[in-house]
């Protein structure tokens, strides 16, 4: 899914902008992570491009068209839950087969937990079961906001492989505080700026800049990964 | 802590509960109500040994001092009341009988009373499935349609205000016979309950699980019956709870009014001889009868809402590996 971004404005109140003329190209089957400090509007714009919420100017088009099918788009949010009355395993039947639920929650390393229901799990396991159920949908682009977070190294590493095991062609875009998470899995690292409002900086990742990119965010964000 | 306070207690639960059973026997013994002091004997032997049991089979401290509790009141109410009764011989035993008396009728009276228990509880059935049938889809309706619940919530607070035993005597005016008369009534302070409540929990479900279901994509019927359902549960069960209790009361309202079986009559029948032994017979069997519901009710509301029960003891931070029954 290719999505291109034109002057796009977007605010919740009257007197204060949160996105101001932002632009931005994003090719089918990139990882693009937006990174940028908390409240900056990064999360707002993903649910623009869902259509959660539409922008006060501009237009956003997908795949070359206003009139996307938006089934086409799975998406993590941070207000996403999953369903207390329900097991791990069945919180996944919502979207699949039975015998998906139990392959993905496999791969996941969540398969002993199969039959406990969510209050028995923590945060993390949590988190890592929103993103096996948003692998499970038949999608051709992933919205992913703060995926990583509260994941503590081995289970974000075990994460990122399965979500790139599971990436196939399909665009993915990320919103994230954490410079590391956004070197270690994303193609494109845009630096969101919050006092212009809109993207203002991008590097590309390669193998070879990690360590560059890696100082450079650090000091762009003045903070520690 | 907590274990050591319950290991120092277990020998002294156990003292009390022995000596307050043989302040039992000994009433028991001295009476001449063969059969109901037998049976009454009986039951206490069964409740000291039910209590025993728990601590024998190191059940959770809860569980073992509320058996005790139970037990142990049950045992001095006994206590208290056969020496107020049979010793000191104070109130008049044509309205107070003995408490051996009392479990003797129990057991003369008990075919009779599973007659009119069935005639209640078969009334009482019917009547909740017409109000449930009827008020969980409406609630449904309401509860999403802002519009819809705005026109009927003025009509809806007044018609559930009046009082169901007030509409009885129109009720046998315009049904064809009291039985019909009766459900009508019943339905009437059951589907205000379940409506009320349904529409309370469409309305505060919580946006997030619509949210998600929405980013799923999840279809209508599924987010009917495997979210939204199992999601206002919670409400749903306490209307029916409420319903329980309303409806049971005025069954036996309607029952002492105008059946000619039931509780209600059970009661009415004997308070027309003026037997008031068998009255307060009637009256214990009436308790026993909403306890036996209610059990069951609990029961089914505990396995439906098993989930919660894991969010209970994650929340108190203990046995937070919970497992769906299966």
């Amino acid at each position: 899914m290719d999505v291109l971004i034109r002057d796009v404005s977007f605010n919740y109140s009257q007197e204060k902008k949160l996105i101001d003329n932002c632009n931005l190209h994003i090719k089918s089957g990139e990882v693009l992570a937006l990174l940028g400090p908390s409240g900056c509007g990064k999360s707002t714009l993903l649910k623009l491009i869902l259509g959660i919420l539409k922008p006060i100017k501009g237009e956003i088009s997908i795949n070359g068209t206003l009139e996307y099918d938006r089934n086409k788009i799975a998406t993590h949010l941070s207000e996403e839950r999953l369903y207390p009355w329900m097991t791990l395993e069945e919180n996944l039947r919502l979207v699949g087969t039975k015998e998906e639920s139990k392959k993905c929650l496999e791969e996941i390393g969540l398969s002993e937990w199969a039959d406990y229901y969510p209050a028995a799990i923590s945060a993390g396991m949590k988190k890592k079961l929103y993103l096996a159920r948003i692998s499970m949908l038949e999608a051709e682009m992933w919205l992913l906001d703060e995926p990583f977070n509260g994941l503590d190294l081995n289970s974000k590493q075990v994460v990122q492989d399965f979500l790139r095991k599971k990436k196939g062609n399909k665009t993915i875009i990320m919103v994230t505080h954490n410079p590391q998470e956004a070197i270690d899995f994303a193609d494109r690292v845009i630096f969101w700026d919050s006092t212009k409002k809109r993207p203002y900086q991008e590097w590309i990742n390669h193998n070879d800049n990690k360590e560059l990119l890696d100082y450079m965010l650090h000091n762009a964000l003045g903070m520690e990964a | 802590m907590k274990n050591n306070q319950v290991s120092v207690r277990k020998p002294r639960m156990i003292i009390i509960l022995f000596l307050l059973f043989l302040a039992n026997c000994d009433l028991i013994y001295m009476h001449r109500e063969e059969k109901g002091a037998v049976t009454l004997l009986l039951l206490l032997v069964l409740l000291v040994l039910r209590g025993g049991w728990n601590i024998l089979k190191k059940e959770e401290p809860e569980v073992c001092v509320k058996s005790f509790d139970f037990t142990a009141i049950f045992l001095v109410m006994v206590f208290i009341w056969g020496i107020i009764i049979q010793h000191l011989g104070i109130g008049d035993p044509v309205l107070y009988p003995s408490p051996m008396r009392v479990v003797s009728m129990m057991i003369d009276e008990f075919p009779r009373f599973v007659d009119n228990f069935i005639f209640s509880i078969v009334l009482l059935i019917e009547s909740f499935i017409i109000a449930f049938v009827i008020a969980l889809p409406l609630g449904l309706i309401l509860g999403c349609k802002d519009r819809a619940r705005r026109a009927c919530q003025s009509y809806i607070k007044i018609l559930s205000l009046i009082s169901p035993i007030a509409y009885l005597p129109y009720a046998i005016g315009i049904m064809p016979t009291f039985r019909a008369a009766s459900v009508f009534v019943i339905f009437n302070a059951m589907f205000w309950s379940i409506l009320n409540w349904t529409i309370h929990g469409v309305v505060n479900f919580d946006s997030e699980y619509i949210l998600t279901a929405h980013l799923l994509g999840i279809p209508k019927s599924k987010y009917l019956f495997k979210i939204l359902l199992p999601g206002i549960l919670l409400d749903i069960l306490s209307g029916v709870n409420g319903c329980i209790t309303g409806g049971f009361t005025v069954l036996i309202a309607a029952e002492m009014l105008g059946s000619s079986r039931g509780l209600g009559y059970f009661i009415k029948y004997f308070a027309s001889f003026l037997n008031y032994h068998k009255v307060l017979i009637g009256i214990i069997y009436l308790g026993l009868s909403v306890c036996f519901i209610t059990w069951l009710f609990d029961g089914a509301r505990n396995r439906l809402l098993s989930w919660q029960m894991c969010e209970r003891k994650r929340s108190y931070g203990i046995l937070w590996k919970i497992r769906k029954i299966k």
